[in-house]
């Protein structure tokens, strides 16, 4: 009797050992850890800061991955100064890697972008308010502005919308002040990690983005430095003054929508 | 008895297959963490075309992409994904450096050499941009052609592999570009300062480059003479006229040599330059470069004014600006071009003559 009472014991405790994993893997996904919960407050407190920020000025050194089509990852960049002035002004100088120099402008009233490398530029009209100009020049114009999320004052809601999870990673001390580093993933699937300076002044200073149903997931990075909270806002920064024999252009998409428009039965702009 | 027997029965495998799962658990661990890696490094056709193309889904720094999440993928652990991604970049360094090797070994024969693989790196990645924005319009149908457009360079490419040091050049930087000026290199002209010395009458095209220094981004200049044709050129005729056509250069018999001459309109050639890209619109599709538009026929590649509407993201060197009634123009080789702005990049469409 003694055996057999051996014999139960063992398995029953065997069983119990080998359920505790399932049950543990199981809190786990249904409630977030406090090294979760605490990344999601930093995140919220960064975004809610920069959303209500009445104005500021970054520079922004990034670079991103082109998987080429022989699976060779080859790495671009640039750098880029952005001025926002709420709730309509918006100035971003650009130098691309391969020198080319362009500034995009919003004054609360036009959009333009100038290439100084051709010395050409285009304007569109657009009144309103600087979220709306940073999504028409996104979603319709298609001009190139990385990050230009972290620039709209409904930044919080956007990370809501885009269904973000956080988790701490860890303290860093190697950047420039330190900071709260993050691993957020979206519902969208992207992955993004965020450096967020810790203090009173819960600014980013590095980004890094995957895609990862990419192929070859390539990488988008970011560092955000030299932030100035109180930067120079006069009008004439956000004034473009085309320079000696500039030529004005059209943006394409206006220019084939107008086409579109005034002749609809020719439909020539397929 | 018979109920302690069958206790033990149980009991004892039970034990077992708890210690082997608790001895094997740590090694499946550690082989997802590397098994991972092969996933990561494969693949990347999807942009064709070769060179270094600039554009891709990450230049956009967005928070989104375009596609719906895999949620099998996000299931792996962190441990996987760090494991994974780790190994792709070894593998990848590794690529890269043996690259490397061939770059040095190739591109340090000249240093005209090296500009123009430049010049090729910088017009592939502005062609690029026309990819993308004929995939806007046409869809899968385009990014389908660049990609078989990709094939045929990597086809041609390891057909010259190995063949002489000159056409491996070619290879790497991919093309009849440096082939030309290994040629230029030959006879020792490769000054790109020299004018076309042809008729000005616009549509003739003797006049077609009226004015334009260089078949852009060669070497060799219109007009240059040479003593003889390169290896491996073919001869055409078009309109009753012989020409030869080597590497994406056209030459005409003039005495005793030849000199390099435009392309000629309507000449059929049996293969593009390599340096071309894909360009459609108006329900056609071309071949691009420098320029020159080539349509895809039975009978081989012909030259072809083409029709409105098409985009393209760099003109060659010798486009002039042409204004007329206050809109400013390009002109090149008799075809007109508009520029515009396709989000940040400057491209060019092509128009009706508004001269005419």
């Amino acid at each position: 009797m003694k055996k057999r009472r051996w014999y139960l014991a063992s398995l029953v405790v065997t069983l119990t050992f080998m359920t505790v994993p399932v049950l543990s893997a199981e809190n786990q996904s249904s409630t977030q850890s406090p090294s979760e919960l605490q990344a999601m407050s930093i995140l919220k407190n960064m975004s809610e800061y920069l959303a209500h920020a009445e104005r500021f000025s970054v520079t922004i050194r990034d670079g991103y991955d082109v998987v080429q089509g022989s699976g060779q990852k080859i790495e671009f960049g640039e750098l880029r100064k952005v001025t926002v002035s709420r709730p309509d002004r918006l100035r971003i100088e650009v130098e691309r890697s391969d020198g080319q120099k362009d500034l995009v402008i919003f004054d609360g009233k036009d959009m333009t972008i100038y290439t100084a490398n051709h010395n050409i530029y285009a304007t569109t009209s657009r009144q309103g308010t600087l979220d709306q100009a940073i999504k028409y020049a996104l979603d319709d114009l298609k001009i190139r502005m990385p990050l230009a999320l972290m620039l709209l004052s409904t930044l919080p809601s956007e990370l809501d919308n885009l269904g973000v999870a956080a988790d701490y990673v860890e303290k860093t001390t190697i950047t420039d002040v330190p900071c709260d580093h993050l691993a957020v993933r979206t519902a969208g699937g992207v992955d993004f990690q965020v450096w967020v300076a810790q203090g009173s002044e819960p600014l980013p200073r590095r980004i890094v983005i995957t895609y990862k149903d990419e192929t070859g997931q390539p990488q988008f990075w970011a560092d955000l430095s030299s932030w100035n909270l109180a930067p120079d806002v006069s009008d004439a920064l956000f004034a473009f003054i085309p320079p000696d024999g500039a030529e004005r252009i059209q943006f394409l998409a206006e220019a084939r929508s107008a086409a579109a428009t005034a002749t609809p039965k020719k439909g020539g702009n397929k | 008895m018979i109920c302690r027997s069958l206790l033990k029965l149980i009991a004892i495998p039970t034990i077992v297959v708890f210690v082997l799962f608790l001895v094997i658990q740590p090694e499946a661990i550690g082989r997802g963490r590397g098994g991972g890696g092969e996933r990561g490094g494969g693949g990347g056709e999807r942009r064709g075309g070769g060179g270094y193309s600039r554009e891709g889904s990450a230049s956009e720094g967005r928070f989104s992409s375009g596609k719906g999440s895999s949620q099998g993928a996000r299931t792996d652990s962190r441990q996987q994904r760090g494991g994974s991604s780790q190994q792709s970049r070894s593998g990848d360094q590794e690529n890269r450096s043996s690259n490397q090797e061939n770059r040095q070994s190739s591109t340090s024969q000249n240093q005209a050499q090296r500009q123009q693989t430049a010049k090729d790196q910088t017009n592939t990645r502005q062609q690029g941009a026309t990819e993308r924005t004929n995939a806007d319009q046409q869809g899968a149908d385009s990014r389908q052609q660049s990609r078989q457009n990709y094939g045929q360079n990597t086809q041609q490419s390891r057909q010259n592999y190995g063949q002489n040091m000159q056409q491996n050049r070619q290879n790497y930087g991919q093309n009849a570009q440096q082939n030309r000026q290994n040629f230029a290199n030959n006879y020792g002209s490769v000054e790109s300062s020299g004018a076309w010395y042809g008729g000005t009458s616009p549509g003739n095209w003797g006049g077609y480059y009226a004015g334009v220094a260089t078949v852009a981004g060669v070497g060799l200049a219109l007009g240059a003479t040479v003593q003889s044709l390169p290896l491996q050129s073919t001869p055409i005729v078009v309109q009753g006229n012989p020409y030869y056509y080597s590497g994406g250069v056209y030459y005409a018999p003039q005495g005793d040599s030849y000199a390099v001459v435009p392309p000629p309109r309507g000449a059929v050639i049996p293969s593009v330059p390599d340096s071309s890209t894909t360009v459609s619109g108006a329900g056609r599709t071309f071949n691009y470069s420098n320029g020159v538009f080539y349509e895809s026929t039975s009978k081989g590649y012909k030259i072809v004014e083409p029709p409105p509407g098409i985009l393209i993201t760099s003109l060659p060197n010798g486009a002039v600006t042409v204004t007329v009634n206050g809109v400013n123009y390009r002109e090149f080789g008799g075809v007109w071009y508009q520029p515009f702005y396709s989000g940040s990049e400057v491209i060019y469409q092509t128009v009706a003559n508004p001269t005419g």
